[in-house]
């Protein structure tokens, strides 16, 4: 149950009362924030950390979370945790990886929860299974610049970049034109305008549709002026390159966010380095807006050459692990991923080649009982909105609904402000009259969701979700391939010679490689080696050979040689891949002595 | 990171200078038409160069013409060479980076060594003509050359010093673990007859489905269907280094530099040689990187070979190219076809095979470069007559017989017994490294000079602004109307459509400056695509400085701004691929 959030100076919508505030003062108040000691708590989320806090409780963890992987362009530290067992022997290993998209800063928490899970007795059966690498913040300065005023929402690196592509940096970005401390949205009264309010909620703006007989109500853009006056509105503003749109797969070229080229960043790159110098890892697990747990994917059409869907022999296996986390997290309100395009998760499955799971941070859950439903509740006041008293604009709430059952239009806002309301959480700048140089002598309002606080969870649930984070995993865990080497048979033949036959089996349930992986290439596969005593020789067979795929649940293979060797000695029989683990066997030679 | 290399690079070079004090080349006696009749640096063209003696050619060169020839580093290769670039320029007209650059590059598959002599012969050839030659002093007071005749320095002097075949190495060397078992490059091609050659090995096998060619005894054909064999044929020297049972399957390197480019790129398994995402091996990064911090750059070429191909493209069906772009290296490649004998413009997707992630077509769609890529020396160059592209024996056949008849047999290894770890007896032979790719010593330098010229002809193409006219206009009320011509007399546009389209670099500035002309001075500007201003487009910012999405070549924009003031003003033009030009405004009446 999420908890009332406890109201903040300098954060609330109290920072600016909703009054349209000066420029100049506006300015003076940044600049006081500027000047305050830096927090340990992040100023968008309450009970949230800094970023450099949570960088420092990740340090903290220790010799565990001591990997330098990057240094950005702004200065910051990638790191990379790295849990193990003192088991010895070969082990795969999960690589968790969150702080990405719009929902960063949960996935970062979480992730922290995580590490110090696994550092603690409580990760013991997990790291039986596997060892596990966890990236909490492997875009550090995207955090950071979230969490300075005005808040945006944004997932961007600090490396300036020409968004719009004009041959200018960073020269429009939004202003905070209520001085609320938030970059929310503009709305400007407009009869030719693209948007309408909501028949059951004025706050919530929906498209207009072409099938319905509406009029426009609204242009929306984002908040602040066209600084540089080139008809679009804060198209360019500071930063930077989006960790989360600068991969390989079905990579956006030319795409805002997604930089000058796929890995073009020096933390992308440092991560990418860090997992393909990791053989053994065999699942990534993403927090951030891609997913494939809630809404696992679908078989279909796999692309032809170039893969674009999940492989018809790769997806039963995804469905099991979805429903594995569906045991851990209701996902009856989880909204569907966003584009894989240029996205880490859909890289890792479709090009690093490993098992790729994927989910969202968080949501805002389905509505309980007992709170009302959309429409029933009174929405605050709006009175002082010129919304309804417009001569000539409709009313907020026409008499003729037009929210018939099908209209799917604003129907997860309307569920997001009713999720707010109950919770008393400060998450929506009402629409406030603003004046804009852009647009004058029009009616201008500034309003909308500070999106943070959407994406987000409470801090009040972190725990929890860590906690159901590490079942899931350990669940994942269990479902590793295992190597068996087993049904040995040694036949002589006399002079020496014996025929040894053993078999190979993988009695987990997935397969040693996903059919993906197996394409992709960069895996290891299972490699056998046959080690011979002093004295004997390989009549027929390999003495080392890599072997294809071996399917899950008891996927085997027979594995033979002719061999001419000493009487009474040994063979060593291995089969090894770093991302599977190890099975041996020493077999005696027995038998047929002459 | 670029590390400039100019003053320590001219300190290096000058001291064997001034110890051994490099013999005077002797004069020409002949005037003769080709090469520089007096080169100060003495170069050969008739052999190829090594990292080494190709490193000692730029040093040479930046220290004979300091002021044209500026020599650095990009960094430094895997094993250890120096990345060198030598920019070449007119400084008297201005800093290299001012002017409309001209990329060309070589040797990015290190086996296909003519690629790097050209560029060699490139820079030489430009700085020691300048002054006897009208074409090149005006290319080089109009245009800056960056040339990087070695893209994969280490590969280069492996294929000149170690054992390999023509065909190798392609790849860069850095260790990669192409059969994943864990063990990286250990299993490569062996020199088993010791030759310096990885050729081929037969075995006499009655089973064998090969027999030596009736008409060239040094060539092994398959036997006719019904044909008793003769021999069982390997096509590469060497054995199971790792005892896995297999021969040759992990070699040096492992990746193909020029798959790994950020345009288009697709991983391993649709794209062999990919290696791991853009920009993955560091000398390909070093590169774009310089070129980035470049983006004058404006046209480019890449030397490869074989086949006599000019190529553009884009490398997959599915890549987008402008059309107004195609058309023009078509344009360009139809001159090329021309200059080159045997030589075809195509489109690489379509006329040669599918590339993902290859230089050309990121110098094109992530930079805005006319780039193209020569693929060097041509079966027509046997015996000048164009080849069936369908029939592979004829044209095999053709090197055979270049081989009988005018190599006089040196192209190949006889064949010749030798004791295999794993096979036994084998005879060892076949073509050598130095033949089947790359043309003899007395084709080379004819190579170099065609391609040199085409690729003159390519860079003369590039944009340059000018301001035609720039006139001022008394209109009542104490308004001046000042109209500039900016024009472009050369083939390419100052911004590619693609660059247009995707805001590649930033449009051209053209800027009324003077006493006076501060913004609020100038009530209106715009421009227009033709001289009546008929559906002039507003400067919306600043109106001083009036942005162009590009001036097109061949061609003119109109600029007008209205001015409360009066001349001297000024008109300037700056445009990153297209350089930069200024004016001083006429008045109309005195303009006569």
């Amino acid at each position: 149950m999420a908890r009332p959030l406890p109201a903040r100076a300098g954060y609330t919508r109290g920072l600016g009362g909703g009054e349209l505030l000066q420029r100049t003062s506006l300015v003076l108040l940044c600049g006081l924030l500027m000047a305050l000691p830096a927090s340990a708590d992040d100023a968008t989320l309450p009970g949230y950390l800094s970023t450099e806090a949570l960088a420092q409780r990740l340090a903290d963890i220790g010799a565990s979370y001591a990997e330098k992987l990057a240094t950005t362009r702004a200065g910051g530290t990638v790191w990379a945790g790295h849990f193990s067992s003192p088991a010895p022997g070969l082990r795969p290993a999960l690589a968790v990886v969150g702080g990405l998209g719009p929902g960063q800063q949960g996935s970062a928490e979480v992730l922290l929860r995580l590490a110090q899970r696994l550092a603690a007795p409580d990760g013991a059966e997990l790291l039986q299974h596997a060892d596990v690498y966890v990236l909490a913040l492997p875009s550090p300065d995207a955090l950071r610049g979230a969490a300075t005023a005005p808040y945006t929402g944004a997932s961007v690196n600090a490396n300036p970049s020409d968004d719009d592509r004009d041959g200018k940096l960073d020269e429009d970005g939004p202003e905070d034109l209520d001085g609320d401390g938030w970059i929310t949205q503009l709305r400007v009264h407009d009869p030719a305008g693209k948007y309408r309010a909501h028949p059951l909620d004025p706050r919530v703006l929906i498209p207009v549709s072409p099938d319905k007989h509406e009029s426009g109500e609204y242009s929306v853009y984002t908040e602040g002026v066209d600084n540089d006056h080139d008809g679009q509105y804060n198209e360019d503003g500071p930063g930077g390159v989006d960790f989360n749109r600068n991969w390989t797969w079905n990579y956006p070229q030319y795409a805002p966010g997604a930089g000058v080229n796929a890995v073009s960043e020096p933390e992308t790159r440092a991560v990418a380095d860090f997992l393909f110098a990791h053989p053994e890892i065999a699942v990534v697990y993403t927090l951030g807006p891609q997913d494939n747990l809630a809404h696992p994917w679908e078989a279909g059409n796999d692309g032809g050459a170039i893969k674009t869907g999940v492989l018809a022999d790769d997806a039963p296996a995804l469905k099991v692990v979805s429903e594995l986390y569906k045991q851990q997290f209701d996902t009856a309100a989880a909204p569907p991923g966003a584009s894989g395009d240029g996205s880490f998760a859909y890289w890792a499955y479709f090009h690093y080649g490993r098992w790729s799971l994927a989910a969202l941070p968080w949501w805002v859950p389905e509505p309980k009982k007992e709170e009302a439903k959309p429409g029933e509740a009174t929405p605050p006041p709006l009175a002082a909105l010129p919304t309804a008293a417009t001569p000539g604009q409709p009313a907020a709430a026409p008499a003729k609904p037009a929210g018939d059952e099908k209209d799917e239009r604003g129907k997860e806002e309307l569920r997001w402000l009713q999720w707010l309301d109950a919770n008393h959480i400060d998450g929506f700048a009402p629409w406030t009259a603003v004046e804009d140089p852009d647009f004058p002598g029009v009616q201008v309002e500034a309003g909308g969701f500070r999106t943070l606080r959407v994406f987000n969870p409470p801090a009040g649930e972190l725990d929890s979700l860590a906690d159901k984070q590490l079942k899931f995993l350990t669940a994942v865990a269990g479902l590793l391939p295992q190597l068996t080497l087993d049904r040995i048979k040694v036949e002589p033949r006399g002079a020496g010679v014996y025929h040894v036959e053993l078999r190979l089996a993988n009695t987990g349930f997935l397969p040693t490689h996903s059919a993906m992986g197996a394409l992709a290439g960069y895996n290891y596969p299972v490699q056998v080696t046959l080690t011979l005593p002093a004295g004997a020789i390989i009549l027929s067979g390999r003495q080392r050979q890599l072997l294809p795929p071996l399917a899950g649940s008891g996927g085997s293979l027979e594995l033979a040689w002719l061999v001419q060797a000493p009487f009474g000695k040994e063979l060593h029989v291995s089969a090894a891949s770093p991302s599977v683990g190890a099975a041996e066997a020493d077999i005696q030679l027995m038998g047929g002595a002459s | 990171m670029i590390r400039t290399f100019l003053s320590l690079g001219c300190l290096l070079a000058a001291l064997p200078t001034l110890v051994s004090a490099v013999a005077p080349v002797p004069a020409a006696p002949y005037p003769q038409m080709g090469i520089p009749a007096n080169p100060k640096v003495a170069a050969r063209f008739d052999m190829y160069h090594d990292y080494a003696a190709a490193t000692e050619l730029l040093q040479q060169l930046a220290t004979a013409f300091p002021d044209y020839a500026s020599l650095q580093s990009l960094g430094q290769s895997y094993g250890g060479r120096e990345m060198w670039v030598l920019t070449l320029t007119d400084p008297a007209t201005g800093p290299a980076e001012s002017k409309p650059g001209f990329w060309i590059d070589g040797g990015i598959h290190a086996n296909e060594i003519q690629g790097s002599e050209v560029p060699l012969y490139t820079a030489w050839f430009l700085l020691e003509s300048r002054s006897t030659n009208t074409f090149v002093e005006r290319l080089l007071r109009e245009r800056a050359f960056y040339v990087m005749p070695m893209m994969s320095p280490d590969a280069r002097d492996a294929h000149f010093h170690e054992p390999n075949d023509t065909h190798s190495p392609r790849s860069g060397l850095r260790p990669v673990d192409e059969d994943h078992d864990g063990l990286v490059d250990e299993d490569g091609p062996d020199d088993l007859n010791g030759d310096g050659f990885i050729t081929q090995m037969r075995a006499a096998d009655p089973n064998g489905r090969w027999k030596p060619d009736p008409d060239y005894p040094q060539r092994m054909i398959p036997c006719k269907p019904d044909e008793p064999g003769q021999y069982a044929v390997w096509f590469d020297e060497g054995y199971d280094n790792d005892g896995d049972g297999l021969v040759n399957e992990d070699g040096p390197g492992g990746y193909d530099p020029n798959r790994n480019w950020a345009w288009g790129w697709q991983p391993e398994y649709v794209q062999y040689g990919a290696h791991y995402y853009p920009f993955s091996i560091p000398e390909d990064r070093m590169v774009a990187d310089f070129i980035r911090a470049h983006p004058n750059i404006a046209g480019a070429q890449s030397y490869h070979n074989n086949g006599g191909m000019i190529l553009h493209g884009p490398g997959m069906q599915e890549g987008h190219y402008e059309p107004a772009d195609s058309a023009l290296l078509e344009t360009i490649g139809a001159r090329g076809a021309e200059m080159l004998p045997g030589y075809r413009s195509m489109l690489i997707w379509r006329d040669l095979y599918t590339v993902y992630g290859g230089e050309v077509d990121w110098l094109y769609g992530c930079q805005g470069i006319l780039s193209l890529t020569d693929e060097l020396f041509t079966d027509y160059d046997y015996f000048n007559q164009p080849d069936d592209p369908n029939d592979r024996d004829g044209r095999r056949n053709q090197a055979r017989q270049f081989d009988r008849d005018l190599l006089l047999g040196q192209g190949f290894v006889s064949w010749q017994a030798v004791d295999h770890p794993q096979y036994g007896k084998v005879e060892v032979g076949g073509a050598k490294k130095s033949w089947g790719r790359q043309p003899p010593s007395f084709m080379l330098e004819q190579e170099c000079h065609r391609n040199m010229a085409f690729s003159l002809y390519h860079a003369d193409s590039l944009p340059l602004v000018s301001v035609q006219s720039a006139t001022a206009r008394a209109l009542p009320g104490g308004l001046t109307e000042v109209t500039a011509v900016v024009a472009n007399t050369h083939l390419a546009p100052t911004r590619l459509a693609v660059d247009v389209a995707h805001g590649l670099t930033r449009p051209d500035y053209v800027s009324l400056t003077g006493k006076g002309i501060v913004a609020s001075a100038v009530t209106a500007s715009y421009w227009s695509s033709e001289r009546f201003f008929l559906n002039p487009v507003e400067q919306k910012t600043d109106p001083r400085t009036i942005e162009l999405p590009a001036v097109p070549g061949m061609g003119a924009v109109y600029c007008r701004w209205l001015v409360r003031g009066k001349v001297p003003f000024v008109v300037s033009v700056d445009s990153v691929k297209g350089g930069r030009a200024t004016a001083a405004v006429k008045p109309l009446d005195s303009a006569s």
